[in-house]
């Protein structure tokens, strides 16, 4: 619910400038750049009970995207123009925890997004953004007791959305108007919300189904990654 | 960052509870009747494995903080677990006291019954009708938390559903020693009290001493008998009941004699509250030289025979339990061990057979039982080689056969038929780790813990064959609804589920997880 309102308010921010008239000339209008390249790293801060039951660290990782202008809104008062961007990007990330000392447990996940990012720039080279996006992509979990190596590993497919407010640090690096190119940094706060996957004991050294035994595997449950995200990364501006 | 993290945390997210960090510590597989329980000691919780059905079901039942012991009833339709409890000394803990609770394993969805024990007892005696349990410290005393502890205390405590004040706390008298067993008497009558109800009586074990409590009636005085007064020091050991007679027969290392301690009435004065309606009759039975073991068994017509050993003096007397005649029967060898033939609660036994264990020796000797109260007559013994040293006698329920260990290793068997005189040696590739017969007695299942297999003998015709199994065994248990339940040790639960001796590897399935079931969902 939490996660819902968040993202539905990052959206509207991001979509509030359609309302606006006057489309204006991106290489008139707005002092960014049209396309960015962004890499960073961060954090998703869980906030299920879950995912905190398996590991107390936040899941850890990176990504790249790329973010494409589509529309720039011109603006009455101090700003010239706000930036409309289609972005696709990639992320991955991985968190291992303990529980009842004994238990190592190993999450990784990996999904790519296509989202939209609002961008007002304060000034040429500072920023604000808002963006907002949906994806998916594959999470692993792995219970292993520590004293014997027995593992349970499991996988599934997920789907999330991802909405953040962040500012951009872009000074210009050279060149001007249409040929300027802009290096600096990106740093963002936000939300996740993944559907939750549920993980089942199958163990890791089960042969295959013809060669053993009829199994049943106990369920650990619903494992949901949902979380306060933070980005801090590098972009490049041309 | 730190502050970052801060806020984080004040916008909402997750903290685990510090229930998560304890240790983990698994008690079990405990054997019950459809079911397989095994009781975690990290989240506080019983987990049953129910076998009753095809496909097997897993369901967990949430007892108090830290469970450190667990006993089934005999019937073994409900589980007794203690916990531990524990002190709010750090964030997550709770304050919680020791308890004794009473699980109704047929029916996990029903609460279980918490009874306060008062103090941290770390084990529990039942009566064989589950309606009594005691809760007492094992040899190894209290354990170093707190301040005062006292060894010498139990806890009684009434099962019965609606009891009105359950838990009954009680210090033994003692003589500087501490209970080392305490063994709950079946329901018996006091022939001639006023009270001619069943009750039940717990004889507590110490070193020197036996006491006698009415632990139906909690509230009457103990009975304490001194086994030390000649001086010598006396171990007791073996507790064995004649409940028709309402006697007790005693076994101690360091007694020349059985000690039979009868229940006789003894009315109570009218003005002494708490004063028992019995006393002990105390008799030793004359079997001299100190006894090893010793069996209990009631004829065909009902007369109550005691079977003691004493290899000392190389004999095995036979105790008419009614009259406290006895005859000795000399034997070759020390016997220090006694079984009873066929092992069955619907037939009397026909045949003893006795074994010298401490020595080792490569034959055991058989003593007809029928007609042995035909005035006492001492019986010949018939005595059959075993070809190899006897180094544990396992007998068949409700057959007149035994296993016979040869080696410290377990790899060296023999099957003994009691009714014709036979040992046929049984070869096994590896280490009988574990082992059990099907409670119809027709198949011993064997396992060891290197081999993903069971090996099964058809104990009719000695016929072996084997079930591969997909993983090594640990622990091997038969169902009293002929289900095999193999444990393969995994500390995260895996066991293989065999509907019978006879079911295929299709036949049977493979659990996985189950001691992990539902981690994701739990709330401490």
């Amino acid at each position: 619910m939490k996660a819902g309102m968040v993202i539905g308010i990052l959206l509207v921010a991001s979509g509030v400038a359609h309302a606006d008239d006057g489309i204006v000339s991106e290489s008139e209008a707005s002092p960014a750049a049209p396309w960015h390249l962004h890499a960073f790293g961060g954090g998703r801060f869980f906030t299920d009970a879950s995912a905190v039951i398996l590991s107390e660290q936040p899941l850890g990782g990176g990504g790249a995207s790329v973010e494409r202008r589509v529309a720039s809104l011109g603006l009455p008062g101090p700003f010239e123009a706000l930036d409309l961007s289609a972005e696709l990007g990639f992320e991955a990330g991985s968190t291992h925890g303990t529980t009842f000392q004994q238990l190592a447990s190993d999450i990784t996940t990996w999904q790519v997004f296509a989202g939209g990012r609002a961008r007002l720039p304060i000034f040429d080279w500072l920023h604000v953004t808002g963006r907002g996006a949906v994806g998916g992509g594959r999470t692993y979990v792995a219970v292993r007791d520590m004293t014997t190596s027995s593992g349970i590993p499991d996988q599934a497919t997920t789907f999330g959305a991802q909405a953040a407010v962040g500012l951009s640090l872009l000074p210009r690096l050279t060149g001007a108007g249409d040929k300027a190119v802009f290096l600096g940094l990106d740093f963002e706060v936000g939300y996740q919300a993944t559907t939750a996957m549920s993980v089942g004991a199958y163990p890791e050294d089960r042969p295959p189904p013809e060669l053993t035994i009829p199994a049943a595997y106990a369920s650990l449950g619903d494992l949901d990654l949902d979380g306060w995200t933070m980005r801090i990364g590098t972009a490049i501006g041309f | 960052m730190r502050n970052l993290m801060i806020l984080m945390l004040l916008a909402g997210c997750a903290e685990r509870d510090p229930a998560f960090d304890r240790p983990r510590l698994i008690t079990g597989p405990v054997p019950l009747k459809d079911q397989i329980a095994y009781v975690d000691g990290a989240l506080d919780r019983v987990v049953l494995v129910d076998v009753a059905e095809e496909t097997p079901r897993v369901a967990s039942v949430n007892v108090g903080r830290r469970p450190i012991w667990a006993v089934p009833t005999p019937a073994r339709d409900r589980l007794l677990v203690i916990t531990r409890g524990e002190e709010a000394l750090a964030r997550g803990q709770i304050d919680e006291e020791p308890a004794l609770w009473l699980v109704d394993v047929g029916d996990p969805t029903v609460a279980p019954t918490r009874y306060e024990i008062g103090s941290p007892f770390d084990r529990v005696a039942v009566s064989s009708d589950g309606a009594i349990a005691i809760a007492h410290f094992s040899e190894s005393g209290p354990d170093a938390e707190g301040f005062f502890r006292n060894p010498n205390e139990l806890a009684i405590i009434d099962l019965s559903p609606g009891a009105a004040s359950p838990v009954t706390l009680k210090t033994l008298r003692s003589f500087g020693s501490a209970p080392t067993a305490v063994v709950l008497s079946p329901p018996m009558r006091v022939p001639g009290a006023a009270d001619a109800s069943e009750r039940v009586f717990a004889f507590v074990l110490a070193e020197d001493r036996v006491t006698i409590l009415d632990v139906t009636h909690p509230g009457a005085a103990e009975v304490t008998i001194r086994l030390d007064t000649a001086g010598a020091s006396v171990s007791p050991q073996e507790v064995v009941f004649a409940p028709d007679s309402s006697t007790a027969y005693l076994r101690s290392d360091g007694a020349r004699d059985v000690l039979e301690v009868e229940l006789v009435s003894d009315p109570p004065a009218a003005d002494v509250p708490g004063q028992n309606d019995y006393r002990p009759v105390l008799a030793e039975l004359g079997a001299g030289g100190g006894p090893s073991d010793i069996a209990v068994y009631d004829d065909i017509n009902g007369k109550r025979f005691v079977l003691a050993s004493t290899p000392n003096t190389r004999e095995v007397v036979v105790i008419d339990a009614d009259t406290g005649e006895f005859v000795r029967i000399p034997t070759d060898d020390p016997i220090d061990r006694i079984v009873l033939f066929p092992d069955s609660p619907d037939e009397p036994p026909r045949k003893a057979v006795l074994a010298s264990i401490g020595a080792q020796l490569p034959r055991i000797e058989i003593l007809d039982l029928e007609g042995i109260d035909e005035d006492l007559i001492p019986r010949e013994l018939e005595t059959l080689d075993t070809g190899a040293p006897v180094m544990s006698i396992e007998p068949v329920p409700g057959r007149e056969l035994a296993l016979l260990v040869h080696d410290n290793d377990r790899t060296v068997l023999g099957l003994l038929d009691v009714a014709y005189g036979s040992v046929s040696p049984l070869e096994g590739v590896a280490r009988l780790d574990g082992y059990a017969f099907t409670p119809a007695g027709d198949f011993l299942v064997a396992a060891t813990t290197g081999l993903p297999r069971l090996g099964l003998l058809e104990l009719d015709n000695l016929h072996p064959s084997d079930l591969r199994l997909d993983d090594v065994p640990r622990r091997l248990f038969a169902l009293p609804n002929g289900t095999l339940f193999v444990d393969h040790g995994d500390p995260l639960g895996r066991a293989t589920i065999i509907p019978g001796p006879t079911a295929s590897r299709d036949d049977s399935i493979v659990l996985s997880g189950f001691l992990l079931a539902g981690l994701l969902e739990e709330v401490p």
